[in-house]
């Protein structure tokens, strides 16, 4: 999991506790279209699947319209190709698997159980940020969320945030050998690419150097921590699966009806 | 920057920001927001920016160039395009039927109704909350366009498929439960098949490990589709095991190979197992280790199978290592002592915690032996070799004589004594005496003092030698007494603060110990969950401004509340939905109290209907702050099959009987049985209910039929009662539970009991056999007994009183009372001494018929039938069955000869005795020694200890797993005339 891409998108992706995606959003950008669907878009009078079971993490359900509603979000494109759509949607779903492991690692640790108090310290932040709690209740209600969600949704992330901060990052060490490694093959090089032929010294990047290469360590400690919780973890994968995990495969069953 | 911060390829920068942002903490919850509010404005905005409008054209549906769910499909539809949209119709569609979960309550699940506007985020909820049965593994919603603005919604859900059975068949060769062990998944769980492929794999390693490396393994499943089970057999072809080719040595000196080879088990030429090499392996180690090796590399070097010989060929690596002289100075320790006290030596290794813990239990197996004094010096000498030295000082033997105690008030000794693991010596042991279980001692002793608010309580041992005798004592500083001084809670909301400190054990003024603090924390946790509470955080902050004087504080962070928004019963195929709905104690819209779930949980475990209960509060996924209250169900087999032999008083029988524990899926049972023996035959039908009329009082309605015959024989002691009895009887009985181990039983029955077969003794019971008599009963019975078949510990108590007046209908009148005490207690060493009690009284009250006719000492209102009788293996073992009590002499007709006898016509009072020293004699054998007194009387007043009889005796039991196999002997120490003294009787079952 690394921490960019995919933390960004785990931001989306609310705990199945919470209402999602958000009314509000659905509504207001949808609204129009919707005559629009009913007019031309959709096959008359004829079912269609439109929602199931996409994956299971440890009893936890990722849904097709999650999924969906990721690329949404994301504001992502797929490729026209239909094999490169399908691996696009494997992969985003494999991140979803990764992000719904991770907070699931967190809520384990009881220690990382945030009090009160910490949620109710950066509502506030937020609250003054927006010019005040009611400005943030209308703009939250806009989208569909209710204060406890809100609440509910900001406890969960805070806590996957506040594990990489006391349970990753301050293991994670940069030695003076690999700022100076890092500086010698990689910025210097990259620097002269774009035409910097004099790059600044060492000791003025020391500290944005040293900065960097904690986030890659403390990405790839995510990496591994995630790797392990994976394989402690009971993941069911149904979207584009010929054969469910949970069905007899056929090359062995024989049916009774 | 490449982490954070990294440029990314949108149409909008600010999506780069929030990349960049996303790293620090202080703006994250700005970012979720501008998240959330993000894409109505990157609609505003993108449409400027950009051709490709968020607002479909009439031909394209959205969506169509941003995903697809199925590649191959043309059609594109997603679940937010019906938003809006009027749903006409809800179907629920499963791929089977369904057994474990009713329709009603899985529309409970369903959140959309007819007539509801369509909602993609209400649909996704739909599809967590059917999941969250655990009945389904995919649900998929299908929606069809019905007309314009209008659709219907089918939920189709698939089901869990559960293994039925799992079995091993094919030419195994190895052992079924060695198998089994290999399997990661159980009959009635739900089919993974990761789990099958890891079993088989699993099963390959072990059938290698064995020496099986052409096994092959064929899985065969069997799905029945209709129930959703599947059956697995794993077809299992061992093949010939493999043999050992080559065994060969790389040792280094002093190592000597031809000796080693004669020491493991593994063998040349001979078949090859991976888990007896790898035992060779630990055992050479051992052996290694204790020879003073302790870090000799003994490993597999090599072990390579040939597929076309089926063989194995081994190289075993033997490097002894650096030499460990362990000297153990002072006694003379075997191999396996050594192996087992000495840490050292299984942990190889000479760290100074390892020879101080060989020091320490050097030191208390000595003690454990007497000498109470010992004492080990550990040294350690790095200097090569390198040799650890134990100098042993075993001292004296001693005996444990006396523990005293010194300056306890306000303790009481007797409470001190109890806590004790010191042991005086007895007679078969010298008292249990080591250092580890004094210390224990006096953490138990000071504990006890914190208990009372003496915090500072210090205790301080001794150890007396008297020759050779030795005596423990414990002088005790105890220190002021702490008293709260203030007492206060910090961040309660739902309860105010004078409820909580009113239900708190602590009290400003009171006595101040971590004991109550603990007992308070638990009350307050307990009260919060039980309100509906959880994730309930507390804290206790305690200063002391004074000696003496305690500050408390407690710090409450209440968590969040929830309520229950449905209740969900599944698992129940045959038990009806209002029978278990009348048993839950929480309903929809309460608080989800802990307590109450316990409660719902122990009504429907004592329905006797379900194996197992489980009651989960699974998220809404709608309300953060409200739960589905899911109960699952495990129905246990409801038919019953009893059949069974038992002998008692040389009267073998045998019982059958068939019962429904679930009799049309109410919970109550209907059952029938049968016993049929040499001289008594009863049949019995029997029907309860849990809960008639509402009310929680089990309910048991039965009829039987009894017919005992007279003992037949010539000898004195083959008779028992002169009579046959037959009973019929209805009865009415209801049981109130009060607490665990102590029960109230209501009882009505009529019975019609008719004597005969009485032939010459027919004038003495001529007015003695009434046909009717209706009994109410009330019984109150407590057993505490820690196994009712065959008790070491615990009591049973009962009292049983009954009326029989004429006004229900009774022949007669009269009044029983009958009260028996069972005491069980462990002395030492497997010892167990019990005492039994019985008491009987029988009063005749009001008009009874009598007939006067007959000497006064045989006239008696009370039928024969009823009387008390005693004598026999479960009673008095100075007689034969029933002979006990009043006797009449009378002339009777045995082989066509007259014959005097002592003819038993029952008492109206009983009054037994019965003492046991049970003790082990050899494994499931255990032997008894017995006395019983007592005897039947005429009536109360003439109870009498001069008319006590006395028996003593000695015994066997057999423990087998339907109770113990009893033969006994019996000596009559005061017989009536003609009576034998020497008696045996053989039996199942305990005396008492």
């Amino acid at each position: 999991m690394r921490i960019n891409g995919p933390l960004l998108s785990f931001a989306f992706r609310l705990p199945p506790s919470d209402p999602w995606p958000p009314r509000r959003i659905v509504r207001s950008s949808w609204l129009a279209v919707s005559f629009l669907l009913m007019i031309g878009a959709l096959p008359a009078f004829r079912a269609e699947i439109v929602d199931r079971v996409a994956a299971v993490v440890n009893d936890r359900v990722i849904t097709l319209s999650d999924v969906e509603w990721s690329f949404i979000y994301s504001q992502t494109a797929l490729p026209d190709d239909a094999a490169k759509r399908k691996k696009a949607t494997d992969d985003r779903l494999n991140q979803m698997i990764e992000q719904e492991l991770a907070a699931q690692e967190v809520e384990k640790e009881p220690s990382f159980v945030l009090r009160e108090e910490e949620v109710a310290a950066e509502l506030k932040k937020l609250e003054l940020r927006h010019g005040g709690r009611e400005k943030l209740e209308s703009e939250a209600g806009q989208m569909g969320l209710s204060q406890d969600q809100l609440r509910l949704t900001i406890r969960r992330q805070l806590s996957v945030l506040k594990f990489i901060d006391l349970r990753i990052r301050p293991f994670v060490i940069v030695l003076p050998d690999e700022i100076a490694t890092y500086y010698r093959e990689t910025l210097v090089p990259e620097l002269k690419d774009k035409g910097i032929s004099t790059p600044p010294p060492q000791d003025e990047v020391r500290e944005q150097i040293e900065k960097l290469l904690i986030e890659q360590k403390v990405d790839q400690e995510l990496d591994q921590w995630l790797s392990n919780a994976r394989k402690r973890a009971k993941i069911f994968i149904l979207l584009y699966r010929e054969e469910s995990p949970n069905m007899p495969p056929e090359k062995w069953t024989k049916s009774k009806q | 920057m490449k982490v954070f911060g990294e440029a990314r390829e949108t149409r909008n920068g600010s999506h780069g920001y929030l990349c960049f942002c996303f790293s620090n903490q202080p703006f994250l919850l700005t970012t979720l927001l501008l998240i959330f509010l993000f894409p109505p404005i990157f609609v505003a905005q993108s449409s400027a920016t950009t051709q490709r409008s968020e607002i479909p054209t009439s031909s394209a549906p959205p969506f169509v160039d941003v995903y697809s769910r199925d590649p191959s499909s043309h059609a594109e539809v997603t679940s937010a395009m019906f938003e809006g949209f009027i749903v006409d119709k809800v179907t629920l569609t499963p791929d089977g039927k369904l057994t474990e979960i009713n329709e009603a309550n899985l529309r409970k699940l369903i959140l959309i109704r007819t007539g509801d506007r369509y909602e993609a985020m209400v649909i996704r909820q739909c599809i967590e909350r059917l999941f969250s049965t655990h009945l389904f593994f995919d649900v998929q919603i299908d929606v069809q366009v019905l007309s314009p603005g209008h659709c219907a919604v089918d939920f189709k859900m698939a089901r869990n498929v559960y293994i039925n059975r799992l079995r091993f068949s094919g030419d195994r060769k190895l052992d079924t439960a060695q198998l089994l062990r290999q399997v990661t998944f159980r009959e009635k769980e739900s089919f993974d098949r990761e789990a099958l492929e890891g079993t088989i794999s699993r099963l390959f390693v072990f059938y290698e490990k064995n020496g099986y490396f052409r096994s092959q393994i064929t899985p065969k499943l069997i799905w029945d589709k209709s129930r959703s089970v599947v059956d697995i057999d794993l077809e299992i072809r061992a093949g010939d095991r493999a043999r050992v080719e080559k065994l060969v040595f790389d040792v280094e000196l002093p190592a000597n190979a031809s000796v080693i080879r004669e020491e493991i088990k593994t063998r040349q030429g001979e078949k090859y197992s991976g888990a007896v090499l790898d035992e060779d392996i630990q055992d050479l180690t051992r052996q290694f280790a204790l020879l003073g090796y302790l870090n000799a590399d003994i490993y597999i070097k090599e072990n390579s199978y040939n597929p076309e010989r089926n063989t194995v060929s081994v190289t075993i690596r033997i490097n002894p290592r650096d030499f460990v002289n362990v000297d153990v100075r002072g006694i003379e320790l075997s191999h396996a002592d050594k192996w087992d006290l000495l840490p050292l030596f299984p942990e190889r290794s000479t760290e100074p915690v390892f020879v101080q813990e060989s020091a320490q239990n050097l030191q208390r197996y000595l003690q454990e032996r007497g000498h109470y004094f010992a004492a080990v010096k550990p040294a350690i000498r790095t200097e090569l070799p390198r040799t650890v030295i134990l100098d042993v000082e075993r001292g004296k033997k001693f005996s444990l004589a006396g523990i005293r105690f010194e300056n306890i008030t306000p303790l009481e000794e007797g409470e001190l004594r109890g806590v004790l693991a010191l042991r005086l010596q007895s007679l078969f042991s010298r008292g249990v005496y080591t250092s580890q279980t004094l210390a224990d001692d006096l953490e138990r002793i000071r504990n006890l003092f914190v208990q009372k608010g003496y915090a500072d309580a210090r205790v301080e041992p001794r150890l007396e030698p008297r020759d050779e005798e030795a005596f423990v004592i414990f002088r005790v500083s105890a220190g002021p007494q702490f008293h709260v001084n203030s007492l206060e809670i910090v961040g309660n909301r739902a309860f105010d603060d004078q409820t909580l400190l009113d239900s708190l054990q602590s009290r400003a003024g009171g006595i101040y110990s971590p004991y109550t603090v603990a007992v308070d924390r638990s009350i307050l946790i307990t009260m919060y969950e039980n309100a509906g509470f959880s994730n309930i955080d507390f804290r206790s902050d305690i200063h002391y401004p004074f000696p003496g004087l305690a500050d408390i504080t407690y710090y409450l962070n209440e968590g969040d509340r929830y309520t229950i928004e449905n209740v969900v019963i599944t698992g129940n195929r045959i038990t009806r939905d209002h029978v278990i709905q009348r048993e839950l104690a929480l309903v929809a819209g309460e608080q989800v109290s802990l307590e109450k779930l316990l409660t719902t949980e122990s009504n429907l475990y004592n329905l006797g209907v379900f194996n197992r209960v489980s009651i989960e509060a699974d998220p809404t996924f709608q309300n953060p702050f409200q739960k589905i209250l899911r109960v699952h169900l495990e129905e246990a087999e409801h038919y019953t099959l009893i059949y069974g032999a038992g002998y008692e008083d040389a009267d073998p029988r045998v019982t059958v009987g068939i019962s429904d524990t679930n009799f049309l899926g109410m919970a109550r049972t209907l059952g029938t049985a049968f016993r049929v023996g040499a001289r008594q035959q009863r049949g019995q039908i029997g029907y309860t209910l849990p809960r008639p009329f509402g009310w929680r009082l089990p309910t048991l309605l039965s009829l039987f039929a009894q017919h005992e015959r007279k003992r037949q024989g010539d000898l004195q002691e083959d008779l028992g009662k002169p009579f046959d009895t037959t009973r019929l009887t209805a009865q009415l009985q209801s049981e109130r539970r009060i607490n665990r181990p102590t029960s109230l039983f209501f009882r009505f029955n009529y019975e019609k009991v008719s004597v005969s077969n009485i032939e010459e003794l027919e004038a003495l019971f001529r007015e003695n056999r009434p046909v009717r008599l209706a009994r109410l009963s009330v019984s109150l019975l407590n057993d505490s007994r820690d196994n009712p078949l065959n008790a070491n510990r615990g009591t049973f108590n009962s009292v049983d009183l009954q009326l029989t007046p004429r006004f229900l209908g009774s022949e007669a009148q009269f009044m029983r009372l009958f009260a028996q005490q069972q005491y069980f207690q462990p002395v030492a060493h497997g010892l167990v001494f019990a005492v039994s009690e019985r008491f009987g009284l029988l009063k005749p009250f009001g008009k009874n018929t009598v007939d006067t006719s007959l000497p006064v000492q045989l006239q008696n209102p009370i039928p024969i039938s009823e009387r008390f009788f005693a004598g026999g293996s479960t009673s008095l073992r100075g007689f034969r069955l029933d002979q006990a009590g009043p006797l009449v002499e009378k002339t009777i007709t045995i082989k066509e000869r007259a014959e005097k006898r002592l003819v038993p016509i029952g008492g109206n009072a009983l009054l037994i005795w019965n003492a046991e020293l049970r003790f082990p004699v050899f494994r499931f054998i255990r032997g008894v020694l017995f006395y019983d007194t007592g005897n039947v009387f005429r009536n109360a007043g003439n109870i009498s200890l001069k008319d006590f009889s006395h028996a003593v005796g000695f015994g066997l039991r057999l423990n087998t797993p339907v109770g113990p196999l009893r033969a006994d002997f019996g000596y009559n120490l005061n017989p009536p005339p003609n009576f034998k003294k020497e008696l045996f009787f053989f039996n199942i079952g305990q005396t008492f």
